[in-house]
């Protein structure tokens, strides 16, 4: 086991950090941090893990893929922040609560 | 966030509540328990499972380094984000736009960034950080825009330090947002992409296939669509972060829209043209 | 230059540049974004198809670098097929848009709360239209990150472009999930690229990826690409968003954005990875069919109508899963019989799914409000949207002449064929379920007692475009010969 394995193994660990925290944690900026958690886990696996012709030759691709991950990422996480202060303005929390709407059931509506 | 940092129209107690969170909304705590250990035993089956990797010798980095000359730059990371895999580069600057394009449509008339110079309390202090911070950050961007074809560097990084200058611009007070209306800012925000594809596609009749750089235009093309990039990139940086909603809403007339009704927010007129069945239908086919 | 080449660069980039125009926001250029973007791609499906039909699948090497050094674009039957309905659904949707916008575009903008989103939906829609045809395209893992990014991204913000509190938090939701999924896809790519060193689909294709890491790649894209499509149960997050969407937004959401993500785990699933190991097929036939009832069944509860017809997203959409094992005979061959009903019902899906929400958004506009119990008497004076519901409605149940019953028929043989009697009877049963919840909307549009005295006038664009897609879908049952043909082309093979 390599130290390189240990970035691995450590980006594997974020990665799956990160989906604990999206799915568990309700307020809407912790799960922001937690998409982008996920990324940066999924990077350093991506820098630590492929197989390497010459030791001291870096491979190009993974480089340019995480430089475009997190291009990707910001613009998402912009996004994100933004329409969380939408629902913040509307909703009053910023909370992701249950839909605002729950459905009726017909029978509900019909005894009005 | 401190006190005196300037940030979109917010009260005091939005402000608190944006951030705040002891964690009692995240439900049980046996379900937390429960998906925590689900999360570990993944963690356990994904590290197993990447250990359990064959060992191959890589055959990329040796393409790469074997036909990077025909890239027109000596940098492989900036070859294979500028040629080998331009396409994905031009989709990444795509998805830019597309970020700033979905901020835009938050758009309630309801953003308000910064405060008059005025109003600031630690205006003077910005005042001299935009001095210092902002020329050096316009070099430092030209340069590595420069650079990029042979050492680490490139549109990307360029255009995130230009956008760096542009918010510290913002936040002190010299650039007056909104902005998004600007046809300039929008011109600007969409050049970047405009010119990508407007090179990749006139190389098609000499070359055929989309973005392929005939013999000895690669560097020339390469280096005019980094600079146009950089720029462009900065742009949407700075819309992305200064057009942003304001908390609380100050719109009033969102308050009355019923949640189930039409989905734009119309009320119906107080008086509808009563309707003839007979006339102004399409006759069935 | 070849056709191919040519073609395929005014698929992606003709939506793409249209975009661009209608950034500006004025209502003329709104169109021009629009009618560009619906010409360039509907005339890139026509001579792609030709193209595929006349030299078979081909490819276009972006920058002259072949895989696996650079990108490289594949068109095969499936891409065409998948273009050729977004196109029209597209087309025909961006036609009814722009009559839908059009009192709030010129309105002073200002006195309508919702009058500001009108002008972005354009735009949202036209880069989400790129990305869709991208994905169609694309033969490279990161690529179809990327574009699943931008189509992320682009649908979510149309969905809370409708100004409710609703729109809102669904749309929210929706980007969360949506984001979340990428994600997932996105490890699955590195630990691809880890394994085999490529990202290019035809060489991991012909590397047949087995082992733990393969495994886990596919099982972490799967759980991703299936958030994304809603299988399942990771479906929660549909019914607010698609409802809750201005009606143009929620047909295409609907109709074709989910579409790309299942286009995506077909590829993986029997492209690349040459289809999975039978339990873990059974598996996804399984949620399918969890979906299929779980979904017509609330379906059926609801008192919105957008709500009705947003379930039966999430119940038609499992059907799209539950082809998933009856790809793979007792011979170990592909069944195509299995692939052209599956292929056929996602496309039917979205020429009649897209009527329906077209029709509904004219009922809607009509009496502005949505509850099932509103739309009292609209049939009467709506017919032409009325009568488009009916048919998308059809083709839902699966009922002839329809491309939704050959797609449904197809599948049935294939599971009788195969002596699966379990997927058979949850074809059948679904079908019942479906004609429960469309005649449940039929008989409330058709129920003069409760009917509004004054209603607004419809557009007739509107009306048409709706009346089209559902047509459509009719049409492609009747003649579906050329469409099974294209399916075919490489012997049922999904690649």
């Amino acid at each position: 086991m390599t130290v390189l394995d240990l970035y691995a193994l450590a980006g594997l660990g974020i990665f799956v950090l990160g989906l604990h925290a999206v799915v568990v944690r309700a307020h809407l900026v912790w799960k922001v941090l937690a998409i982008n958690l996920m990324g940066t886990g999924i990077f350093i696996l991506l820098l630590a893990a492929p197989a390497r012709a010459d030791e001291a030759v870096a491979d190009p691709l993974p480089q340019a893929m995480v430089l475009t991950g997190i291009v990707v990422a910001v613009a998402a996480t912009a996004l994100a922040l933004g329409m969380a202060l939408r629902v913040t303005a509307r909703t009053g929390s910023p909370f992701l609560s249950e839909d605002p709407e729950p459905d009726h059931t017909r029978s509900e509506d019909e005894a009005q | 966030m401190s006190e005196s940092a300037p940030r979109p129209r917010l009260s005091e107690a939005a402000d608190h509540a944006l951030l705040a969170d002891d964690g009692t909304r995240d439900g049980p705590g046996w379900l937390r328990g429960l998906l925590g250990g689900v999360a570990a035993l993944v963690l356990v089956g994904l590290g197993w499972a990447l250990m359990q990797r064959t060992p191959r010798s890589a055959m990329i980095p040796d393409l790469i380094a074997h036909r990077l000359p025909e890239t027109g730059v000596s940098n492989p990371v900036t070859g294979v984000l500028l040629n080998f895999r331009s396409y994905d580069t031009l989709l990444e600057v795509a998805v830019l736009v597309t970020a700033m394009a979905a901020v835009w449509s938050l758009d309630r008339g309801s953003r308000q960034f910064g405060r008059a110079p005025s109003e600031m309390s630690n205006q003077e202090v910005l005042d001299a950080l935009v001095r210092l911070a902002v020329p050096v950050a316009f070099l430092t961007a030209i340069y590595l825009t420069w650079m990029g074809s042979s050492d680490p560097g490139g549109a990307f990084q360029a255009g995130a330090l230009l956008a760096g200058a542009g918010v510290l611009l913002a936040v002190s007070g010299v650039l007056r947002p909104p902005t998004a209306g600007s046809l300039t800012v929008r011109a600007a925000a969409a050049s970047g992409v405009a010119v990508f594809v407007a090179v990749g596609v006139a190389v098609m009749p000499w070359t055929g296939s989309f973005m392929a750089y005939p013999e000895g235009w690669a560097y020339p093309l390469i280096l005019g669509i980094e600079v146009l990039l950089t720029f462009s990139i900065a742009v949407v940086l700075v819309e992305l972060f200064v057009d942003v909603p304001a908390v609380p809403d100050p719109d009033p007339s969102l308050a009355t829209v019923d949640p189930l009704g039409d989905p734009l927010g119309r009320a119906l007129p107080s008086s509808l043209p009563s309707e003839d069945p007979d006339s102004g239908q399409e006759e069935e086919g | 230059m070849t056709s191919f080449e040519l073609w395929t660069t005014v698929a992606v980039f003709g939506p793409l540049m249209a975009a661009l125009p209608a950034l500006g926001g004025r209502p003329y250029l709104l169109r021009v974004g629009l009618a560009f973007g619906s010409t360039s791609t509907l005339a890139s499906s026509v001579f792609l198809w030709i193209g595929v039909a006349t030299q078979g699948p081909g490819r276009h090497a972006l920058g002259g670098w072949g895989q696996p050094l650079g990108i490289e674009l594949w068109v095969d039957g499936f891409a065409v097929a998948m273009l050729t309905v977004t196109a029209v659904v597209g087309a025909l949707v961006s036609l009814y848009s722009t009559a839908y916008f059009a009192d709030l575009l010129e309105l002073e903008l200002e006195e309508s709360p919702g009058g500001r989103g009108a002008r972005h939906f354009a735009p949202l829609w036209l880069l989400l239209w790129s990305a869709l045809n991208g994905i169609y395209l694309s033969a490279d893992l990161f690529n179809l990150y990327v574009t699943l990014e931008i189509l992320g991204l682009a649908a979510a913000a149309v969905v809370t472009l409708a100004v409710t509190r609703q729109a809102t938090v669904a749309g929210m939701r929706y980007l969360i999930v949506s984001l979340t999924g990428s994600m997932l896809f996105l490890l699955g790519v590195a630990l691809l690229y880890i394994e085999y060193g490529t990202l290019s689909l035809e060489a991991l294709s012909a590397l047949e990826p087995t082992g733990p890491l393969p495994a886990a790649a596919l099982a972490a894209m799967t759980v991703g690409m299936a958030a994304k499509t809603a299988l399942f149960p990771l479906h929660a997050w549909l019914p607010p968003a698609h409802s809750g969407a201005p009606a143009p937004g929620s047909a295409l959401l609907s109709a074709v954005v989910v579409k790309g993500s299942f286009f995506i785990v077909v590829r993986l699933w029997f492209g690349v990875y040459g289809g999975g190991s039978p339990e873990a097929l059974t598996l996804l036939g399984l949620l399918g069919a969890g979906a299929i009832f779980w979904g017509s069944i609330l379906a059926l509860r609801q008192t919105s109508l957008k709500r009705l017809i947003a379930y039966s997203t999430v119940a038609q959409l499992g059907y799209l899963f539950v082809f998933f094992p009856l790809m793979i005979t007792e011979s170990g061959e592909w069944s195509a019989d299995a692939w052209t009903g599956g292929v056929l019902l996602a496309l039917s899906h979205a020429l009649a799914k897209s009527a329906m929400f077209l029709a509904a958004g004219n009922m809607s506009y009509a009496v502005a409000k949505d509850s099932l119990s509103a739309i009292s008497g609209v049939a009467h004076r709506l017919p032409m949207s009325f009568f488009a519901f009916g048919i998308g409605g059809l083709s839902l149940a699966g009922l002839p002449p329809s491309a939704g019953f050959l797609g449904k028929w197809l599948l049935l043989r294939s599971s009788l064929e195969g002596g699966h009697w379990g997927w058979a009877a949850v074809i059948g049963a679904g079908g019942l379920l479906t004609i429960a919840y469309v005649l449940l909307v039929l008989r409330y549009a058709l129920d003069r007692k409760e009917e509004k005295e004054s209603m607004r006038q419809v557009p007739n664009r509107m009306e048409w475009a709706a009346l089209l897609l559902a047509l459509g879908a009719v049409i492609l049952g009747v003649r579906a010969v050329e469409m099974v043909d294209l399916l075919l082309l490489n012997g049922a093979q999904p690649w």
